[in-house]
């Protein structure tokens, strides 16, 4: 049985915020690799497929309400108790949730995220940290990778994060050294089109692909090709300059828009066709740049 | 024995069956006389446990005429030729596989056609010569798989490539792999250093596509079978030369059907005594099979040195080891507590320590193997061997954690096949990083169902599930499409797909029979 309490977190370093783990990934780098998903984001994407991730819980207990097999509870107030055990994977909680939180997440030591790591390393390639908003939750994170590569038995694991770029360039100094790469998503070239999609524009993103390809921490840059928004041959000659100029030679991978799991005004928008994404790499592939199957 | 006019109408049945080809109706034939003649002598609880289903002979037949398995030492053949087939040894690889072609259709087994097509790469590399390119060898071994897929029909059938890597290993798998065909089932036998990364990731990349072959712990393995082995119908693993006499299987669900009392009372007194019911059906067939039919008295591969009596065993097989603990356990769930795990463990432990000490007439250092049967189709609410139940799986690594303490204790075979999404066909390599997690904590061999893919095992052996759609018109070419389609309906498995697909077959077609 799994009890969490949830409350604020703070800074505080040696706790990871876990919206989820997935100890046999095949789609978060190369192999087989575990990836520890992180709950927070500070973009607020409309075509966020996993949104309950965005938010931070705040404590309101507005799902405990509508919790029907009594896995939420308050104990005392403020926080929130959850019952694995109790769940039966409804999902109502992250519906009502005002804050695209997930009561269900559990604060887990750095102690402990090592401990499940190195259980399941004989499996594995590597680790992925993803989100939400991986550098979110820097310290932590900065601690977790160095742990990682202190360990005689987890060294030979690949480190990556799968972020959205918005971390200052001194965030990047200090993960950059602990990690093998970073996989970052420019989500629009136009810092317009990057804020209507985002929330926020996009200078900060720009420069951390810039920062860490120059120190060869760039592992690939990705596109989410979304019809009507960002397959517009304008802003792919524009995308394509930005990489072509800030990364040369990474890899770039374009990954189709699907409405499941999103929210709004995305879950009107159709499922990107595999002709759009043919064309979408047509277009980048006459502007120089190749990108991955 | 049922009334005679049952038989003929069973005969009759089997004789107009649209779905039978030719070939399956001389062989059901052959088992409805077979069976007109009485079970070998047992206790009246032996026969009882029979009857009821707690041990299970998988419907060999009342009078076994040949071994169950048969693992011929091919390279000793290729080179001494053979006399009773009137062939000289073969100089060229093409003479090789000629050579190899005629003697397999000598070879029995249970199914009425071999199981084992030999450790190809290694018997055939002395063959090997430098105007042998990949090209060339594309060519042969095209020709080759298509000549076995073509003439021995049965998905029990299996070839076996490593742990030594030349270029016919290659050649192997990217022909296996272009084809996807059923025949031959297909085996890689690993070690991290004989064999290397480079073959695995071949052999990764050929998994996400036809969901073959299966990979062999070699290290493990060969350290059970100093004089070598074989990977033969579904992952059993059997002594090179020789093979197993028979297959008797313990139902631990109806085990538990038999018990009452306390824990400790099953493992001291009901689990041995079902044990030993066990013992004795196999061994009143092994004994019928050497003193009455006298196949080792007849058999040329026997005098010709390609098989030894003294490398025959028997297979005790176990079933519903996941029924057996939640039903001695209940509230708990076998894969998802520890407790389950654990009382697994002293079962398997308990069983293995019986079949480890109880001489069997006629066997191989005069004991039996254990082995974790895969499944018949006829299985309906049982589990396979010891895996977990079908629907229950708990996440890829804990399943994995979960069965690998177990391997050590089946000698002669214990599968789990592992469903992956499709995803992981853009990235094979996560196949061979699991591959070897599980052969770091100690799985003999994986097996693994990729999402989406037409070729798919049910239990081991592979079925096309086009196949399986055109079989409820007319009869298939291919032997066990049949009972792969049994297996497809009993456990929903289009349905469940990329669950665990899990269920071995009656080998003997009688499900095809049922059918009808």
């Amino acid at each position: 049985m799994t009890l969490t309490v949830r409350h604020p977190l703070g800074r505080r370093s040696e706790i990871l915020e876990v919206a989820g783990v997935d100890r046999s990934s095949f789609v978060d780098g190369p192999g087989s690799r575990y990836v520890l998903f992180l709950q927070g984001c500070n973009f607020d994407c409309v075509a966020c497929h996993n949104p309950s991730t965005i938010g931070r819980c705040d404590g309101c207990a507005v799902c405990v309400d509508v919790c029907t097999s009594e896995a939420l509870t308050v104990p005392t107030a403020g926080s929130i108790l959850f019952r694995e055990d109790r769940c039966d994977s409804c999902g109502d909680c992250l519906t009502v949730c005002p804050l695209d939180a997930d009561p269900t997440i559990r604060p887990m030591t750095i102690d402990a995220v090592v401990a499940d790591i190195a259980r399941t390393a004989p499996f594995i390639s590597g680790v992925t940290v993803t989100g939400g908003e991986p550098t979110l939750q820097l310290d932590a994170l900065v601690r977790l990778f160095t742990r990682l590569g202190d360990d005689r038995d987890l060294t030979h694991l690949e480190r990556l994060v799968d972020t959205n770029g918005s971390l200052s360039p001194a965030g990047w100094r200090r993960l950059a050294p602990v990690i093998e790469g970073a996989m970052v998503d420019l989500k629009a070239a136009s810092p317009d089109r990057h804020r209507r999609l985002t929330g926020e524009g996009n200078e900060q993103v720009v420069e951390s692909i810039r920062l860490l390809a120059e120190w060869g921490k760039l592992t690939e840059v990705r596109l989410l090709v979304i019809e009507g928004e960002t397959d517009d041959e304008t802003e792919l000659a524009w995308w394509a300059e930005i990489v072509g100029s800030h990364a040369p030679g990474v890899p770039v991978r374009v990954m189709p828009f699907r409405r499941r799991g999103t929210r709004r005004r995305a879950h009107r928008w159709p499922d990107t066709s595999p002709e759009t994404i043919q064309r979408v790499k047509a277009v980048l592939a006459a502007a120089g740049i190749e990108t991955l199957l | 024995m049922p009334p005679l006019d049952q038989l003929r109408e069973a005969v009759h049945g089997i004789i107009t069956s649209p779905r039978l080809t030719y070939r399956q109706r001389l062989h059901q034939l052959a088992l409805a006389a077979e069976d007109l003649l009485p079970y070998p002598k047992i206790s009246d609880d032996a026969e009882r446990a029979l009857a009821e289903g707690l041990v299970c002979d998988l419907a060999e037949g009342h009078a076994p005429y040949r071994p169950r398995y048969v693992l011929p030492d091919y390279a000793r053949a290729l080179r001494q030729g053979s006399d009773h087939l009137e062939l000289d040894p073969p100089s060229t690889l093409d003479e090789a596989v000629d050579f190899l072609q005629i003697l397999y259709h000598h070879v029995p087994s249970i199914t009425g056609l071999p199981v084992y097509f030999g450790d190809l790469d290694a018997i055939l590399a002395p063959f090997l010569d430098d105007t042998w390119t990949d090209e060339r060898l594309d060519r042969l071994f095209t020709r080759f798989w298509r000549f076995l897929d073509r003439t021995i029909p049965d998905a029990f059938a299996h070839a076996n490539i490593g742990p030594e890597v030349n270029p016919i290993t290659h050649a192997v798998l990217r022909v296996d792999r272009r084809l996807a065909q059923v025949v031959p089932n297909l085996t890689l036998k690993w070690d991290p250093d004989l064999s290397g990364d480079e073959i695995l990731a071949e052999a990764a990349a050929a998994i996400a596509e036809v969901n073959k072959p299966h990979i062999a712990n070699d290290r493990l393995i060969r350290a059970d079978f100093p004089e070598g082995y074989g990977v033969v119908s579904c992952y059993n693993t059997l002594p090179l030369g020789g093979g197993s006499h028979t297959l008797v299987r313990l139902n631990l669900l109806a085990s538990l059907d038999h018990h009452r009392g306390t824990v400790e009372r099953y493992l001291s007194h009901t689990l041995p005594e079902h044990v030993e019911l066990t013992f004795e059906v196999m061994e009143a067939r092994i004994r019928f099979l050497v003193e009455e039919a006298r196949f080792y008295d007849h058999s040329f591969l026997v005098t010709e040195g390609l098989i030894r009596p003294d490398r025959f065993t028997a297979m005790f097989g176990i079933f519903g080891v996941a029924e057996l603990v939640e039903g001695l356990l209940p509230g708990t769930r076998y894969g998802h507590h520890d407790d389950a795990a654990e009382l697994a463990h002293d079962v398997i432990d308990t069983i293995a320590a019986l079949v480890e000490a109880r001489p069997v007439p006629y066997c191989r250092n005069d004991r039996a193997l254990l082995h974790a049967q895969s499944g018949i189709a006829e299985d309906v609410g049982v589990t396979a061997g010891a895996r977990i139940r079908i629907g229950a799986e708990p996440e890829l690594v804990d399943h994995l954690l979960t069965v690998a303490p177990h391997h050590r204790r089946f000698p002669a075979g214990i599968s789990d096949i592992f469903a992956l999404e499709g995803s992981v066909r853009a990235n094979p390599e996560a196949i061979a990083d699991v591959t070897k997690g599980a052969f770091r904590h100690g799985m003999r061999e994986i097996t693994f169902n990729v999402e989406g893919s037409d070729l798919v095992r049910v239990t081991g052996y592979m079925v096309r599930l086009s196949d399986i759609e055109k079989l409820r018109r007319e009869a298939s070419r291919i032997n066990s499409t049949g009972l792969g389609a049994e297996s497809v309906e009993n456990w929903h498995l289009l349905d469940r797909v990329p669950r665990v697909i899990g269920i071995e077959s009656d080998p003997r077609m009688r499900s095809v029979l049922r059918q009808g």
